[in-house]
């Protein structure tokens, strides 16, 4: 198996804290080096440089492997985008570019993205402290090998200001179907950017927004540390997983029948359904989901329901049916919106969801 | 597309150019960034940075943008390795000095004495900082 395969089959199944309602925490450090111009002003064989420099100072320190992008197929490269390893524009810029992978601990590193790198790191559940903790030890390994761009008022020199000082961005992704059903999403959109952070939907194929999904990300990173960027979050994240809780109870409490039935259907439909589209699938899998949290559902686990967030899109769903290059599957699964290429996708994805659910 | 990677970032340094004649270049915008060419008109029309010298240049043209974005320019993060001993000795003595002024402002003269022996052992330790 290549390393792009193995990267999207994941690690091994391991459930975070707090995965009723987090399903992930990520964190990204973006980082510069002094010597060189941002990657969008550099040569590409100062792009070469820059990867020959970061490969250097990481190549004995631990498991990482590394990934030249000339040596993957476009759906893997599609893959794993929509799995955010890599960003749109990681893909769209020039081909002197590297993703370094250390799959077990969650760490993807993009070299030669908007900055010289881009650390990124992915744990299960509610895990923040833990994700920076990953990414910083690879940022105090490539550190050395170049002096990075850094100004003493300004932190950590970024292309785009907007990640000036820490260069740190903390994400935890939650699944809130028991607030956003008592409509009080609102409040937490309206309260978060008082206190520097964001709270964003989950956006699916297209615009759609679906399954219940919100990213919690911090705003502002000059003039705040690391450690109280991430002390921030954290009781703002505790307090709104409390709330999720207390919904769900009172859902239950109040009307247990109804939404025993909702969730029975989902379950239903999600194994027997000819055809599925990404927004009926992330319908399904908000009530899939809340199931497994009432115990209604027992023979699912969030991880794999989780694991089906990424597998059933259209890239990944091509790599399930194309073979080993994904070609001939993303012909037969991208197919134009009137022909029946588009059908054909949802039959495929509802074939998979069924494979994978056995 | 699936997810959007990263919030949406805006043009931050869409700025009004400096008054002046109509028709004159202000004077920001003829300068040009040693290392990577790029001027502030450059960088007012991108929202981005060519460069971390870039950064240097235009200093006081970026720093009330990035106010703006911010709140703040002082960044109390964590330091590169090459940086890491001067700098620290400085934010240690500016918070010392801070905590010194306090002590004396109510009268505790000890302590005041304690903080300033201390600011004297981090400044010979550290060098001149």
């Amino acid at each position: 198996m290549n390393t792009a395969k193995k990267i999207l089959e994941g690690a091994s199944p391991v459930l975070g804290p707090d995965c009723d309602a987090a399903i992930s925490s990520r964190v990204r450090i973006a980082r510069n080096f002094s010597d060189f111009p941002f990657p969008v002003k550099l040569n590409p064989e100062g792009r070469k440089k820059v990867i020959e420099a970061v490969n250097n100072a990481v190549k004995n320190q631990n498991n990482y492997e590394f990934i030249d992008f000339a040596d993957l197929s476009p759906p893997e490269i599609n893959a794993l985008m929509e799995k955010r390893i890599v960003s749109p524009d990681f893909i769209k810029g020039p081909p002197e570019k590297e993703l370094i992978a250390d799959i077990n601990d969650g760490l993807y590193v993009m070299v030669n993205e908007e900055d010289h790198l881009r650390i990124q790191s992915i744990k299960s559940g509610f895990a923040i402290y833990e994700a920076y903790d990953e990414a910083n030890k690879f940022d105090n390994l490539a550190d050395g090998s170049l002096n990075y761009a850094y100004d003493e008022n300004f932190g950590y020199l970024t292309q785009c200001p907007t990640n000036l000082g820490t260069g740190m961005r903390v994400s935890v992704m939650l699944h809130l179907p028991a607030i956003t059903l008592n409509a009080k999403i609102q409040n937490i959109t309206v309260d978060l950017p008082k206190i520097g952070l964001t709270i964003r939907g989950f956006y699916g194929e297209g615009t759609e927004v679906g399954g219940d999904l919100y990213q919690i990300s911090n705003n502002i990173t000059l003039g705040i540390s690391e450690e109280q960027t991430l002390d921030k979050i954290k009781p703002v994240v505790e307090k709104i997983i409390e709330l999720e809780r207390n919904f769900r109870n009172a859902i239950y409490k109040n009307s247990k029948d109804l939404i025993t039935d909702k969730i029975k259907r989902a379950y239903g439909t999600i194994k027997n359904a000819h055809m599925i589209s990404s927004g009926e699938f992330l319908s399904l899998y908000s009530m899939l989901r809340l199931g497994i949290t009432y115990g209604i559902i027992q023979d699912i686990d969030y991880k794999i329901l989780d694991s089906l967030l990424v597998k059933v899109m259209p890239a990944n769903l091509s790599l399930r049916f194309g073979g080993e290059d994904g070609e001939k599957g993303w012909k037969a699964v991208k197919g134009k919106k009137s022909d029946p290429g588009n059908g054909n996708k949802d039959i495929l994805r509802a074939e998979y969801i069924r494979e994978i659910l056995k | 597309m699936f997810f959007e990677f990263e919030p949406e970032i805006f043009n931050v340094f869409i700025l009004k150019p400096s008054q002046g004649h109509p028709n004159s270049i202000p004077a920001a915008e003829k300068k040009i960034c040693k290392m990577c060419g790029v001027s502030f008109a450059d960088i007012t029309k991108t929202g981005k940075a060519g460069c971390g010298e870039c950064y240097e240049t235009f200093k006081n043209e970026l720093t009330h943008s990035i106010i703006r974005i911010h709140g703040a320019v002082n960044h109390t993060g964590k330091i590169p390795k090459n940086r890491r001993v001067k700098i620290s000795a400085k934010r240690k003595l500016e918070e010392l000095s801070f905590r010194m002024q306090k002590a004396v402002g109510e009268q505790n003269f000890e302590e005041a004495a304690n903080i300033r022996d201390e600011i004297n052992k981090i400044k010979t330790e550290a060098g001149e900082v």
